[in-house]
C-alpha cells in the first residue's frame, strides 16, 4: 500500500494518464479475458499508471519494432493465452535487444506456473485471483527496480 | 562222551569182576580163561561193531538206517536173539516207529502210536517211562503187560525179552532197545551189555538225527525269514520310489499273501463319508466273489466288519466254528468265496485312526502263527501309511484342483511363483491377453510383457517381497497381443507351511486401465474447471476490490460491509477451488513441496493473526513459544494450519474462542535438543465421537452436528492437511470429546543442525523451558 500510495492519482478510466509530477510509467496488459483486462485497468490507473492492453499476444510481435519511448514499462502478461502462449511471446520479448529489459510479470491460475514463468524469463509472478494489494505492491517494486 | 566211556567200561568191568574167581582149581582157572577170552573176543566183536555203526552214523546215513543197522549189529554179537528199537516220540507219550531188521513189520505195526505212561504197554513203554532196564522172562504168561503186546509177541515169536532205553545227552530216554528171545529165559550179562551197547548207540542215532533236523527246520525257517524279511524290504523301498499307488497296494497284499501262506488276500481303505471300507486290493478271489467284498459295512459280521468296529485284529481259524458267523448271510459268502479261515487286520494311521483293513484267507482252516502275524503288522503299517499319503494326496489334489478352477473362471489374471520368485503357472486369461504360449510366458519370464518404464522398478518391488516375504503390490502396465499396452495392479501374498517357510506365491492381477484413464481424466478435469473457475473468481475480486476502496472514501458503511463480506466469500471460494486442486495433485502425484527452514513460532503467529482476521465471533488464543527452526515447505504448513484454525472456528459455532498451544517434547533421554515441534488447536465445539476419529481423515467425509445436516465445505480439507504433515514427516492427530470439543495435534520434527547458534543469540537454551 504505501509503496503505491504516493503513486496514486486521480485520472481513471483513460487510455493514458499521468501520475502526478513525473511522465507516468506505462504498463502494457495481455490478457483475453475483457473483465480482467477491466479490473486490472483501474486497479492500474487509480494507481496512476498509464495502461495499454491487448487480448492478442500476436500484436506483441512488432513490439520490438517501436520506438524506444513508445515501449511499455512493465508487461502484466497471462501466461496462457487464447492465442498464443504467453510463456513464448516472454521468451522472445526477453530474446530481442529491444524489449529484454522491459520487467514482466506473468498471471496465471494455474498453480505451477510459477516455476514456469520462471523458465519462461518472466521477472515475476502473480497468481490469479490476487488481492489488489499485492498486485499493486509487486508492480510498483519492478518499476523501481527497472529504475 | 557217553558212548565212549559206556562200551570200553562195559569191558573192563568184565575183566575186573574175573578177578575174586581167582585162587580156584586149574580146571576152573582153564574155565575163566577160555571164558575170559571168549568175552575178550566178545568184547572185540562189540568194539568192531560199534566203530561200524559209529562209521556209519558218522557218514550220514539216514535214522531208520542206522538203526536197522544196529539191530543186525546186534543179532550178529549174539546169535538167536533178535532186536528192535522202538523211537518214542519228541513228548515221550508214545511210540513212533520201530526198526528190527529181524522182526516182521507187522510187529512195528502194532506198536505205532503205543502210548507210553503208567499203563505198562509193553516192556518197552515200562523202559521208557521210569528210564530203567526191564526184562520180561516169559512174555506169555507174565501178567505185568498188556495181553495185546503178549499176543503181538507170541505171534512173532518173542517169548521172552529184555528192554533198555536209550537215554539222551539230557538224561531223558528217547527210544527202547528190545532184545528178543525165542524161548522163555531171562538174559544173560552179556545179553544185557549188548542190550546197554545198542541202547547208547541208538541213543547217539537218534540224537544226531535230532540235532540235524532241528538245524535243518530251522535252516528252513532261517529261509523263510529272510525271504519275508526281503520282501517287507522290498516293499518298503519300492513305498519310496514307486509313485503308483494302485501298484503298491497291489505289492503290499502280495506280500501279505506270502508272509502268511494264505490262498487269498484283499486290502480295503475306509471310505470317511460312509465309514465303510473299499475294496483296493485282492488276489485269489473268483470276480462274483470280488464284487461281494467291493464294499463292507461298518455293521458287517464278516472278519473285517469286527475288525473295523473294534480296531483290532481279528482271527476267525475255521469259519464254520466261529460263533458269530452261524446262522449268517455273510458265512454264506465266505463259504462261496471258498473262504474257511480268514484274519483281518486293520490299518491304523500313525494318529491311531483305522483308514484300511488287510485280509488273508485260506481255503481250509488255518491258525496263523505269531511269527506271520508279526510280519503282516509291519506290512499294515506301510499300507496304512500309503492310504494316509493318498488321502493327504487326494485332498492337496483336490484343493489344487479347486484353486484350478477358481483361477480359470475368474476374469483376473492369475498366477502362482515358485518361493525364489520364478513363476510356474498362469491362468488361461493371461495366454489370452498377451496372446503367447503358456511355455513362452514361463521360460521367458513375465517381463517381456511389462511396459519397459515399469519393468526395473517392477523387478526391484518383486525382489523385496521375494526376501522378505511381505506381500506384493504394483501397477504396472501389460502388453496385449495387439501390442497396447494396458494398466494392471498386481497383489501377489505368499503361502506359508506351518514352520512359517514361504511355498508358494498367489498373484492375482486387475485391468485397470479404464479407471486409470478415468482416473486421469478426472484429474485433468478437476485440473481444467478449477482454473476455469479461477478466472471469473479473480475479476469478481478484483472488481470487488476496486469497489471497496472506492467506497472507503465515500464511508458508505453498510455497502462497505456487503462488499467486504463478497471478497471474503470470494477468498473462501478461492481457498476451496485450492483444496480441490491440491487433492487432485496429491492423487496424481505432482504436488510438490518446496522446503525451507523457517522458525515456528513466526508461522503460527502470523497464520493466527490472519484467521482472526476473518473471523469476529472467535478469539483466537496463542499459548507458548518453541524457537524452534523447522525444515519443510512453509506456505503448505501455513495452508494445515489454516485449516485447522479456521475448522476450529466452524465447529464450534457457540464457542467464542480457539486455543492454539506451541510445545516441544523430547523422544528418549536426549536432553540436548528437543526433536518435536507441536501445534496444538483446541475448540470448545460439537467435538467428535470416537469411531469418527480417524475417518474425518478420509477424502470427502463430513462431518454432521446432532441434528444430523452436515456443515458447508468439501470433506477434504483434512485428508489434505494429513497428507501434507505425513509428507514432511510429521504427525497430525486428535483428541476429542463430543460435546466438550476437539485438540488438533501437529507434531513436526525440529530441524536437525543450525538450531543452537541461531539461537543462542536471545540468550535462550532449547530444552530449558521444558525443564
Amino acid at each position: 500500500m504505501s509503496q503505491t500510495g504516493s503513486q496514486m492519482g486521480s485520472q481513471t478510466g483513460s487510455q493514458t494518464s499521468s501520475p502526478a509530477g513525473s511522465a507516468a510509467k506505462t504498463i502494457l496488459i495481455v490478457d483475453d479475458d475483457p473483465d480482467i483486462v477491466l479490473a486490472l485497468e483501474v486497479m492500474l490507473q487509480e494507481a496512476g499508471y498509464a495502461v495499454t492492453s491487448t487480448s492478442d499476444g500476436d500484436s506483441l510481435r512488432d513490439l520490438a519494432s517501436q520506438a524506444q519511448d513508445k515501449l511499455p514499462d512493465l508487461i502484466l502478461m497471462d501466461m496462457l493465452l487464447s492465442g498464443r502462449n504467453g510463456r513464448e511471446i516472454t521468451r522472445e520479448l526477453k530474446g530481442q535487444e529491444a524489449t529484454k529489459h522491459i520487467p514482466i510479470l506473468m498471471l496465471s491460475a494455474h498453480p505451477a506456473a510459477a516455476r514456469e514463468a520462471q523458465a519462461a524469463g518472466a521477472d515475476g509472478f502473480v497468481a490469479k485471483p490476487f488481492e489488489m494489494d499485492d498486485l499493486l505492491g509487486e508492480v510498483a517494486e519492478y518499476l523501481r527496480a527497472g529504475e | 562222551m557217553r558212548q565212549q566211556h559206556g562200551a570200553p567200561g562195559s569191558g573192563k568191568s568184565a575183566s575186573t569182576r574175573a578177578l575174586p574167581r581167582a585162587a580156584v582149581s586149574w580146571q576152573e582157572k582153564a574155565a575163566s580163561l577160555e571164558a575170559e577170552i571168549a568175552e575178550r573176543k566178545q568184547s572185540e566183536h562189540l568194539l568192531a561193531e560199534q566203530n561200524r555203526l559209529l562209521e556209519l552214523i558218522v557218514s550220514g546215513h539216514a535214522l531208520d538206517a542206522c538203526l536197522t543197522e544196529l539191530t543186525r549189529a546186534i543179532a550178529r554179537l549174539q546169535p538167536r536173539t533178535r532186536a528192535s528199537v522202538l523211537l518214542a516220540d519228541v513228548a515221550r507219550t508214545r511210540f513212533l516207529a520201530l526198526a528190527a531188521a529181524d522182526i516182521a513189520p507187522s510187529f512195528g505195526a502194532g506198536l505205532q502210536d503205543a502210548p507210553i505212561n503208567e499203563l505198562a504197554i509193553g516192556t518197552c513203554a515200562t523202559a521208557v517211562y521210569s528210564g530203567e532196564p526191564i526184562a520180561c522172562a516169559d512174555i506169555a504168561h507174565d501178567e505185568r503187560w498188556s495181553p495185546a503186546w503178549r499176543d503181538l509177541c507170541v505171534a512173532h515169536g518173542i517169548l521172552a525179552c529184555h528192554s533198555e532205553p536209550a537215554i539222551g545227552s539230557d538224561g531223558q530216554p528217547l527210544a527202547s532197545l528190545m532184545l528178543c528171545f525165542d524161548e522163555a529165559r531171562s538174559p544173560s550179562d552179556w545179553e544185557r551189555r549188548i542190550a546197554q551197547f545198542g541202547a547208547h548207540v541208538a541213543a547217539i542215532v537218534i540224537e544226531r538225527d535230532r540235532t540235524l533236523s532241528r538245524l535243518r527246520e530251522s535252516e528252513a525257517r532261517l529261509t523263510t525269514e529272510l525271504a519275508d524279511a526281503q520282501r517287507l524290504q522290498h516293499i518298503s523301498s519300492q513305498l519310496i520310489r514307486e509313485d503308483d499307488l494302485d501298484a503298491l497296494y497291489r505289492q503290499i497284499l502280495d506280500a501279505a499273501v506270502a508272509v502268511m501262506r494264505s490262498d487269498m488276500g484283499s486290502m480295503q481303505m475306509l471310505n470317511v463319508e460312509r465309514n465303510e471300507l473299499r475294496l483296493l486290493a485282492e488276489t485269489g478271489f473268483n470276480p462274483a466273489s470280488a464284487a461281494f467284498w467291493e464294499w463292507v459295512q461298518l455293521d458287517s459280521v464278516t472278519s473285517c466288519g469286527a475288525a473295523l468296529r473294534t480296531g483290532e485284529r481279528v482271527v476267525i481259524p475255521d469259519i464254520e466254528a466261529c460263533d458269530f458267523l452261524t446262522g449268517t448271510q455273510d458265512l454264506d459268502f465266505y463259504r462261496l468265496s471258498g473262504i474257511r479261515a480268514v484274519q483281518s487286520t486293520p490299518l491304523v494311521s500313525r494318529g491311531g485312526r483305522v483308514v484300511g483293513m488287510i485280509s488273508t484267507q485260506w481255503r481250509s482252516p488255518h491258525q496263523p502263527a505269531a511269527r506271520e502275524l508279526g510280519l503282516l503288522d509291519v506290512l499294515a503299517r506301510q499300507a496304512a501309511d500309503l492310504i494316509e499319503r493318498r488321502w493327504a494326496e487326494d485332498a492337496l489334489h483336490q484343493s489344487q484342483e479347486r484353486l484350478r478352477v477358481m483361477a480359470e473362471s475368474m476374469p483376473q489374471k492369475v498366477f502362482t511363483a515358485k518361493p525364489n520368485g520364478d513363476v510356474d503357472y498362469f491362468n488361461p486369461q493371461w495366454m489370452e491377453f498377451t496372446g503367447l504360449s503358456f511355455e513362452q510366458m514361463r521360460d521367458q519370464g513375465w517381463a517381456q510383457f511389462i511396459h519397459p518404464e515399469d519393468v526395473e522398478e517392477n523387478v526391484r518391488v518383486w525382489q523385496r517381497s521375494i526376501e522378505t516375504g511381505e506381500p506384493f503390490y504394483f501397477e504396472h502396465r501389460f502388453r496385449r497381443a495387439d501390442g497396447v499396452y494396458r494398466w494392471h495392479v498386481t497383489r501377489a501374498v505368499p503361502m506359508r507351511d506351518g514352520e512359517g517357510r514361504v511355498t508358494m506365491w498367489i498373484g492375482s492381477d486387475t485391468d485397470i486401465d479404464e479407471q486409470k484413464q478415468l482416473e486421469a481424466r478426472k484429474n485433468a478435469f478437476i485440473s481444467m474447471t478449477s482454473h476455469e473457475l479461477k478466472t471469473p473468481v479473480t475479476s469478481l475480486k478484483a472488481f470487488t476490490q476496486i469497489l471497496q476502496k472506492r467506497l472507503k472514501q465515500e464511508a458508505d458503511s453498510q455497502t462497505q460491509l456487503i462488499l467486504d463480506r463478497i471478497d471474503a466469500q470470494l477468498t473462501r471460494l478461492t481457498s476451496l477451488i485450492g483444496d480441490l486442486l491440491d487433492m487432485n495433485r496429491m492423487q496424481d502425484g505432482t504436488l510438490a513441496l518446496h522446503p525451507t527452514r523457517f522458525a515456528m513460532d513466526a508461522l503460527v503467529r502470523e497464520t493466527v493473526e490472519n484467521v482472526q482476521a476473518t473471523t469476529t465471533s472467535h478469539e483466537l488464543q496463542l499459548e507458548g513459544k518453541v524457537q524452534a527452526q523447522v525444515e519443510g515447505d512453509r506456505d503448505r504448513l501455513g495452508q494445515v494450519l489454516i485449516n485447522l484454525l479456521t475448522n476450529a472456528v466452524k465447529y464450534s459455532p457457540q464457542a467464542v474462542r480457539v486455543i492454539v498451544r506451541l510445545s516441544q517434547s523430547r523422544d528418549g533421554d536426549s536432553d540436548v535438543a528437543p526433536d518435536w515441534v507441536e501445534v496444538a488447536v483446541q475448540d470448545f465445539g460439537i467435538g467428535i465421537a470416537q469411531e469418527e476419529q480417524e475417518r474425518i481423515f478420509e477424502q470427502f467425509y463430513q462431518v454432521a452436528d446432532r441434528e444430523g445436516s452436515t456443515f458447508p465445505g468439501l470433506g477434504i480439507g483434512l485428508h489434505i492437511a494429513r497428507t501434507l504433515v505425513e509428507r514432511h514427516k510429521g504427525r497430525l492427530w486428535l483428541e476429542s470429546q463430543p460435546g466438550a470439543g476437539s485438540t488438533f495435534h501437529i507434531a513436526l520434527s525440529v530441524a536437525a543442525q543450525e538450531q543452537e547458534t541461531s539461537y543462542q543469540g536471545d540468550g535462550h537454551v532449547p530444552g530449558a523451558q521444558i525443564a
